[in-house]
């Protein structure tokens, strides 16, 4: 009888009890749903991201083995010579040099940066690059690398001045035939951030005595979000290893 | 017997009523259900603003693949064509789609869809020549039934690029030349 009444009287803290514990379970049950919320669609969105990602470097490659550019290695738009001109792709221009000298020559050379700044002008904002031609069998030797980058061309006080809004950042083209095979993998790609690749086989031939020999080169175009980088500045300083030359070309 | 039980009850002090009892733990209750169904409309919302910019997005890079194949557009006709073949897919959201050469101005995309949802084509958008030998722009619109016009939704706007080579007739030192030139294809999807 006395147990009777003390379940009476507790009647209603036993339903608070359960009411707080049923609102524990609410809440973990909400804060997971919260998490997941908030994470949610974020993997599926950076895959169909690096989706387009790829797509772009590809399709951009693709571009510039497409389009026709001058043997002269002159820009479109600046012809100044008069009647026919002589129209070529790029592929075929190196192609003819590395069978003559294993070099590109000057002309091929302004038309690789002519190709590549036409075709990612678009993109010149955002992106910074890497175009060139590397050897698929070890020991890899670059023919040529061509480093689209954004560098400061201001005066060197206001480039080191963090907080200097005054500052011009360009673009800077610099074309490398760098010794070291590994720059790129050991001395860019880790401190540009997300590296988005296309690459291509490309075979060059080369006369040595009475026969051709051929050697397969891989052709490759890396891009990633234009930033600062202090490896990357200056490159055509004798002093540098990349044995880089600066390219200007204009805009038009 | 069981009736005197009752009488007991009622009489014991602490009893408000059968409601009035039950009030304190009434609270917590009412405010776990407020937090649940807040949650989860919270999570509802994200969940399908979330998958729809995914669709989107996925509609986007198709249409993008379906349209410039392998990234050369030889001629006008090619890209009409193509156009067509994309509008009779049904996609579950409107698009827009234009070629701008690459040394196009890009600072009035926007604007520039808007008006040509309109069917004035902005002279920024690449042009090409159709069989009867008219200058059309490369410009492609796939409408959803019972969508808005994308002005009206320009909020909304993510425009994706897409490097492409398109074959053009130029004339170089009073030449005629065709010329295969880099160019960008600009896409806008809402709905």
């Amino acid at each position: 009888m006395r147990k009777d009444f003390f379940k009476l009287d507790s009647r209603g803290q036993a339903a608070l009890m359960d009411s707080i514990i049923f609102l524990t379970i609410v809440a973990s049950i909400t804060t997971g749903m919260f998490f997941f919320t908030i994470n949610y669609g974020t993997q599926t969105a950076d895959r169909v991201n690096s989706f387009y990602s790829s797509d772009f470097a590809v399709d951009a490659l693709k571009v510039i083995t497409y389009i026709n550019v001058l043997r002269t290695g002159e820009d479109f738009g600046r012809i100044t010579s008069m009647g026919v001109v002589e129209l070529d792709y790029l592929l075929a221009l190196i192609k003819e040099d590395y069978a003559d000298t294993k070099t590109l020559s000057p002309e091929t050379t302004n038309a690789v940066v002519a190709t590549l700044g036409a075709t990612m002008r678009p993109f010149d904002r955002a992106y910074d690059y890497a175009f060139y031609l590397v050897t698929v069998s070890e020991p890899k030797n670059f023919l040529f690398v061509v480093l689209a980058l954004h560098e400061c061309t201001s005066y060197p006080s206001v480039c080191a001045d963090p907080t200097d809004k005054t500052k011009e950042i360009d673009r800077v083209f610099y074309y490398c035939t760098p010794g070291i095979s590994n720059f790129l993998e050991k001395d860019v790609f880790p401190r540009v951030g997300k590296v988005d690749s296309g690459y291509g086989k490309v075979t060059l031939s080369e006369d040595v005595g009475t026969r051709s020999e051929s050697r397969i080169y891989i052709m490759g175009l890396q891009t990633w979000k234009a930033r600062n980088v202090s490896t990357l500045t200056d490159l055509d300083d004798p002093a540098n290893p990349l044995t880089c030359r600066q390219i200007i070309i204009p805009t038009p | 017997m069981y009736l005197k039980k009752i009488k007991i009850r009622f009489g014991k002090k602490g009893f408000i009523g059968p409601i009035g009892d039950d009030l304190p733990s009434l609270i917590p209750i009412m405010i776990s259900l407020l937090l649940f169904f807040s949650i989860f409309s919270f999570t509802l919302n994200i969940y399908d603003a979330q998958n729809d910019e995914i669709r989107k997005h996925i509609t986007m890079i198709s249409v993008a693949r379906s349209l410039k194949g392998d990234s050369l557009i030889t001629d006008y006709e090619l890209f009409n064509n193509k156009c067509a073949k994309i509008k009779e897919k049904k996609f579950p959201y409107s698009f827009m789609v234009a070629i701008y050469p690459a040394t196009g101005n890009f600072e009035t995309l926007t604007q520039d869809f808007a008006e040509a949802g309109e069917g004035n084509f902005s002279i920024n958008f690449l042009r090409g020549k159709d069989e009867f030998d008219d200058s059309k722009p490369y410009f492609c619109k796939y409408r959803k039934l019972g969508n808005l016009e994308f002005s009206s939704k320009r909020q909304t706007f993510s425009p994706l690029p897409f490097p492409v080579a398109v074959q053009r007739e130029r004339n170089i030192g009073g030449e005629d030349y065709y010329i295969i030139e880099p160019a960008v294809m600009h896409m806008v999807v809402w709905g």
